[in-house]
């Protein structure tokens, strides 16, 4: 195991750290908010043309840089640290990892290199309308049927990350042989796509509606339940990186309040009640960072380990964020529950994000099961 | 060129082997030397010490002693004792990863020295920070051969917490000083050779100012030990009365008045000790536990199970991280901290799952559970109690006034 960040990865972080405080200060993130689309075209392009940060770990055979999760990972806690509103989530994690995981080189070579480019935008379609957990393959409701022409799915997925605008839609469906995964073009006819009204503001969730639509089935018929557990587990430890950046930022929003506020003649952060709830929030976000980075090494380097270090993230970093983001609102007193002020655009993007992959309860059971059965004793 | 050649001259970075070549080596000699797990000189079950009686108590206490002196006599003996440390400190001039290699090498087999953790971590920590070369010389090497221990005298009736408060007195006399005053909490004070000693040399008005840094030798006249009782019914912990008792000069570590500096060396070196403790793996026992007992399947065990195994897989990744050179604030409170709250979750996870066999301590599997789940409230105390950590993690890591 090797956590150490190299020169070059030291480097990487500055870089996306520079471009994000230029490109996504909290005036940016409101106001991409108010917008239908939610992201900054321009911006996005920059991101993942320019500084070629959407196919940072994209094979190089697939239009990518060649790196791995631990680069990735780099990004979105940046991503996370600022709200950078992109599809990031979607697109960069979720997509071309179904992509890659299918391995359908034919697939991989017609979309991969628009996904790095930034010039396609993809999503993956897993949950139906009124789903409880992302993970429960038993639920998907959209189904594929088998014609002289090729594949057509009926049905709905909600949930979809930005699902309103993506221009390639991977959806999950239901054949003869099994769930399968299925490629449809955002933009076919039969495709009715409906933003959902989302807690997180800065993260677009839409329903979509397939009404016999055209489609291309990606990798083998019935192979995507095995290959989604690995996913999720790739997506949930993206997802940690970010919480964590989220975590660390409001962490610090506290510690800096706490500094500046006055009562009863001394900075709040004078008092030991604030004290304590400071540093247990910092033992927390130091705890979370040390799952998250782990986990980012054993997806790049030792994938056998993924699920258990998967559950240890989904196990902690989104209760990380949550408990940060609301103590943060809490050291801020009544000026951090008003709409101006930045703590609840944090508070809602961690209680979403905590639910996006599994609940913590259900990550610990699972993290539960996998160290009891791998125990000799 | 090998180490044992290297001992004795100065040598270069240059003259010692790669990593791979080193960890190789450690690594075939554990696998001969190393005590095996369950066998009568295994670690994991001499850390926590307890007994009926004091005799008892010693009784076991001297044998938990006598194996860790043996594993460090063997550890000096193949050159791997402390491998960073200059020649003339009873080390091999090696660089410092080495250390690292022996320590990881260690904690996979389960095996430490921390319960000389005074004689090898603080006291180095004190002398290489604010000691001479000549007292080092002095001091170190018989720590290193596993024949000395040392105690810490820091903590009196009225300063816990608050140690600026140190009442216990250091007189000039002919040739050093003469102490007198009252310690207590001191861990492993009878068979401690010397102490490192927090005494005023100056005035009660100078607070922190009027404090200074001994080196005091034990085993002399006019110091009175007596063991103190505790709640795990052990007798760890010890009352010393000291009276008149002489140090030298070669005794005074740091400057006269520079007292309260070199206590936060120490203390700062015990909070890194204790939180980057390599000891028995916990959440590995609770597991086995559970799947003795049968309790895979239950869901309120397995929440039980995964909060424990989340504290201590995030507490070593955590070391880990620290190790690898992150910036971690306040790193040492950090691991501490982690690691008193880690003790207490898995024994109280333990005593959950055991039900109404933890409610006593004779069932096999409930044993060792009760001797951690006693032990941990000192977890919380010792070293800086959790609440002064998060005072230090809050004005020292995130910069909060005080």
């Amino acid at each position: 195991m090797n956590l150490a960040f190299t020169d070059e990865q030291n480097e990487l972080r500055r870089m996306v750290h520079d471009f994000l405080d230029e490109t996504s200060p909290e005036t940016e993130v409101r106001r991409l908010t108010e917008t239908p689309q939610g992201y900054d075209t321009d911006v996005w392009l920059r991101f993942a043309g320019e500084l070629g940060l959407a196919g940072l770990a994209i094979p190089e055979e697939y239009g990518g840089a060649g790196y791995g999760f631990v680069e990735l990972g780099i990004v979105l806690e940046e991503a996370g640290r600022t709200l950078f509103g992109a599809p990031l989530l979607s697109s960069v994690v979720l997509a071309a990892s179904t992509l890659l995981a299918l391995g359908d080189k034919a697939a991989n070579a017609d979309y991969l290199p628009a996904i790095a480019a930034g010039t396609t935008t993809a999503t993956l379609a897993f949950a139906p309308p009124s789903a409880r957990l992302a993970t429960d393959a038993d639920a998907v409701q959209v189904t594929a049927a088998r014609n002289a022409q090729g594949w057509t799915l009926t049905g709905a997925a909600s949930y979809v990350l930005d699902g309103h605008t993506a221009d390639l839609l991977l959806v999950l469906a239901r054949t003869g042989a099994g769930l399968s995964v299925f490629a449809v073009d955002g933009a076919a006819p039969g495709v009715t796509r409906t933003p959902q009204q989302t807690v997180d503001q800065t993260r677009r969730q839409a329903t979509i509606v397939l009404d016999a639509v055209g489609a291309r089935l990606v990798g083998e018929e019935g192979q995507a339940r095995a290959v989604l557990a690995g996913v999720f587990d790739l997506a949930t430890v993206a997802l940690g990186a970010e919480q964590v950046g989220g975590a660390a930022h409001v962490l610090e929003q506290a510690v800096e309040y706490a500094k500046i506020r006055v009562q009863f003649g001394r900075p709040i952060g004078a008092f030991q009640a604030i004290k304590h709830k400071l540093a247990d929030l910092h033992i927390i976000v130091e705890s979370a960072r040390s799952a998250a980075y782990h986990a980012l090494w054993v997806a790049a380097e030792s994938p056998d380990e993924l699920p258990e270090a998967a559950s240890l993230v989904g196990g902690c970093c989104g209760d990380a964020f949550v408990t940060t983001a609301r103590e943060n609102i809490q050291v801020h007193g009544g000026i951090g529950f008003t709409w101006e002020h930045p703590a609840h655009l944090y508070f809602k993007r961690a209680h979403s994000s905590r639910l996006l992959f599994g609940t913590p309860a259900q990550h610990r059971q699972r993290l539960a099961g996998l160290v009891l059965a791998a125990s000799t004793d | 060129m090998s180490i044992s050649s290297a001992a004795g001259s100065e040598a270069g970075s240059e003259d010692f082997e790669d990593r791979a070549t080193f960890t190789a080596r450690v690594r075939a000699w554990f696998e001969a030397n190393a005590p095996r797990r369950g066998s009568a000189e295994d670690f994991s079950a001499v850390h926590v010490v307890s007994g009926q009686t004091v005799e008892e108590f010693n009784e076991r206490e001297e044998h938990a002693v006598e194996v860790t002196r043996n594993w460090q006599r063997k550890l000096y003996e193949a050159g791997f004792a402390a491998p960073s440390w200059p020649v003339e400190c009873g080390g091999n001039g090696a660089p410092e990863w080495q250390d690292e290699v022996v320590l990881a090498e260690q904690s996979r087999w389960g095996v430490s020295t921390k319960m000389f953790a005074v004689g090898l971590e603080m006291t180095p920590a004190v002398l290489f920070g604010h000691g001479t070369a000549e007292q080092r010389a002095h001091y170190l090497p018989p720590i290193v051969r596993g024949e000395q221990t040392w105690c810490q005298l820091l903590s009196e009736p009225g300063a816990g917490s608050d140690l600026a408060n140190v009442q216990t007195k250091a007189t000039p006399v002919d040739g050093g000083w003469s102490v007198s005053g009252q310690k207590v909490w001191t861990s492993h004070a009878g068979g401690a050779e010397y102490a490192l000693l927090i005494a005023r040399t100056g005035t009660r008005e100078e607070g922190r100012k009027g404090l200074s840094c001994f080196a005091l030798q034990m085993t002399q006249p006019g110091i009175d030990i007596r063991p103190l009782r505790q709640m795990s019914g052990g007798y760890h912990f010890n009352e010393v009365f000291i009276d008149g008792a002489f140090i030298p000069e070669i005794g005074l570590i740091g400057g006269l008045g520079d007292g309260w500096a070199v206590l936060r060396t120490m203390l700062a070196s015990e909070r890194a000790a204790i939180g980057g403790g390599t000891g028995a793996r916990s959440s590995t026992q609770l597991i086995g536990l559970v799947r003795r007992l049968g309790l895979q399947d239950d869901e309120g065990v397995r929440e039980i199970v995964a909060a424990a195994v989340i504290r201590e897989r995030t507490l070593d990744l955590t070391r880990f991280r620290i190790a690898a050179g992150h910036r971690v604030a306040a790193a040492g409170s950090v691991t501490k901290l982690l690691y008193s709250e880690h003790a207490r979750l898995s024994s109280e996870a333990a005593m959950t799952v055991l039900g109404l066999a933890g409610t006593v301590a004779d069932d096999p599997e409930s044993a060792p559970w009760i001797e951690r789940l006693l032990f941990a409230p000192g977890l919380r105390l010792g070293g800086g109690t959790d609440e002064i950590q998060r005072n230090t993690i809050a004005e020292r890591g995130l910069g909060l006034p005080r």
